[in-house]
C-alpha cells in the first residue's frame, strides 16, 4: 500500500509538471503586415536676432533648441526700406556654426537683419527681422 | 484498507486529468491550426497597429523610438522579447521624403506585455530607427511605417 501512494504521488507531480512545461513552451508572434510608427521632427525656428553698429555690423541671437547634432545657421540681410535682400558679407556668410557673427564690410544703408537654423540639409523657419540698424552715417 | 484504496483511486483519476489536459496545451500552436478543447478555441497571432510616438527623427539621429499598440485576442497575455530586422520604412510622403531616408535595427531584450484579450497602451521600441544624414529637407514632419516583426511568448 506505501508503494502504491508513492507511485501516485509521482503521477501527480508528473501531470503537474507537464501542464507547467506545456504553457511555457507556447511561443507567439505578431501578424505578417505589421508595423510601428517613427516620426520625424521640426525643425525649431529661428530667433529674432539683435543688430548694431555704425560700421561692422555684429549680428548676435539666441541658439535654437536644435537637437544634439545642429549644423548652425544662415544668416540673411534685407533693406529695411524696400524689404530687398542683399547678399551677406564676411563674416556673417555661409553656415555660421555660432551664435554670433559680425558683417564688416556691410555697405552703407539701413538693413534688418533675419536668421535660419540649418540642420544638415534641414531649414527652420525664418526668423523675425532685427530692429533696423544702420550703417555708414 | 478500503478507505485508503479510495483514495488512491481518486488521486490517480486527478493525476491522469491533469496529464490529459498538459498534453492537449501542449498540441496548441500559435499559428492558430493547433488542436485544442472547442471551448478554449485555439492560439492566434498578436496584431500591431502603428500609434504616434515621439517625434524625434532628425538627419544623422539614429536612436528614434518605433511606436504601436498590441492587440491580443488570446485568453493569455503575451511577453515579447524581441523585435527581428524589420522591413522598409514606407514614408507618409515618399515624393518629399522617399523610404531610403529611415532604417531601423533589429532588438532584442525587451519586456512588451499585451493582457488577454485586449489592447495595449501605446508601446515603443526605442533606439531602433536611424535617419539618413542628408536626408532631405522634406522629411521634416513626415511619418514613417516601419513593418516589424515581435515574438516572444504566453505570460
Amino acid at each position: 500500500m506505501r508503494n502504491r501512494t508513492v507511485l501516485l504521488v509521482g503521477l501527480l507531480s508528473t501531470g503537474t509538471l507537464a501542464t507547467a512545461n506545456a504553457f511555457g513552451a507556447w511561443q507567439s508572434t505578431t501578424a505578417i503586415g505589421s508595423a510601428g510608427r517613427s516620426a520625424a521632427m521640426i525643425l525649431a525656428a529661428g530667433n529674432t536676432p539683435v543688430a548694431a553698429g555704425t560700421t561692422n555690423v555684429t549680428v548676435s541671437w539666441t541658439a535654437s533648441d536644435l537637437g544634439p547634432s545642429a549644423t548652425g545657421y544662415e544668416v540673411r540681410v534685407y533693406d529695411a526700406a524696400s524689404g530687398t535682400p542683399r547678399t551677406i558679407t564676411t563674416a556673417c556668410a555661409g553656415l555660421v556654426t555660432t551664435t554670433r557673427c559680425i558683417e564688416a564690410t556691410a555697405p552703407n544703408g539701413t538693413w534688418r537683419y533675419t536668421i535660419i537654423p540649418r540642420q544638415h540639409s534641414w531649414s527652420g523657419a525664418e526668423s523675425p527681422r532685427s530692429d533696423p540698424v544702420t550703417v555708414g552715417t | 484498507m478500503i478507505r485508503k484504496r479510495n483514495i488512491v483511486t481518486g488521486a490517480a483519476i486527478a493525476g491522469a486529468a491533469v496529464l490529459a489536459a498538459g498534453i492537449a496545451y501542449a498540441a496548441w500552436s500559435s499559428s492558430g491550426t493547433g488542436s485544442g478543447r472547442a471551448s478554449s478555441g485555439s492560439a492566434v497571432v498578436v496584431t500591431v497597429s502603428a500609434s504616434t510616438g515621439p517625434a524625434d527623427l532628425y538627419p544623422g539621429f539614429t536612436a528614434g523610438d518605433v511606436s504601436f499598440t498590441l492587440t491580443n485576442t488570446n485568453p493569455y497575455a503575451v511577453t515579447f522579447t524581441s523585435m527581428t530586422t524589420p522591413g522598409t520604412a514606407v514614408s507618409s510622403d515618399p515624393t518629399a521624403c522617399p523610404n531610403v531616408n529611415v532604417t531601423a535595427v533589429a532588438k532584442a531584450g525587451l519586456s512588451l506585455v499585451v493582457e488577454a484579450n485586449s489592447t495595449s497602451e501605446p508601446l515603443s521600441i526605442t533606439d531602433v530607427v536611424g535617419m539618413a544624414t542628408d536626408a532631405p529637407d522634406g522629411c521634416q514632419a513626415k511619418t514613417f511605417d516601419i513593418g516589424l516583426t515581435l515574438t516572444g511568448a504566453q505570460s
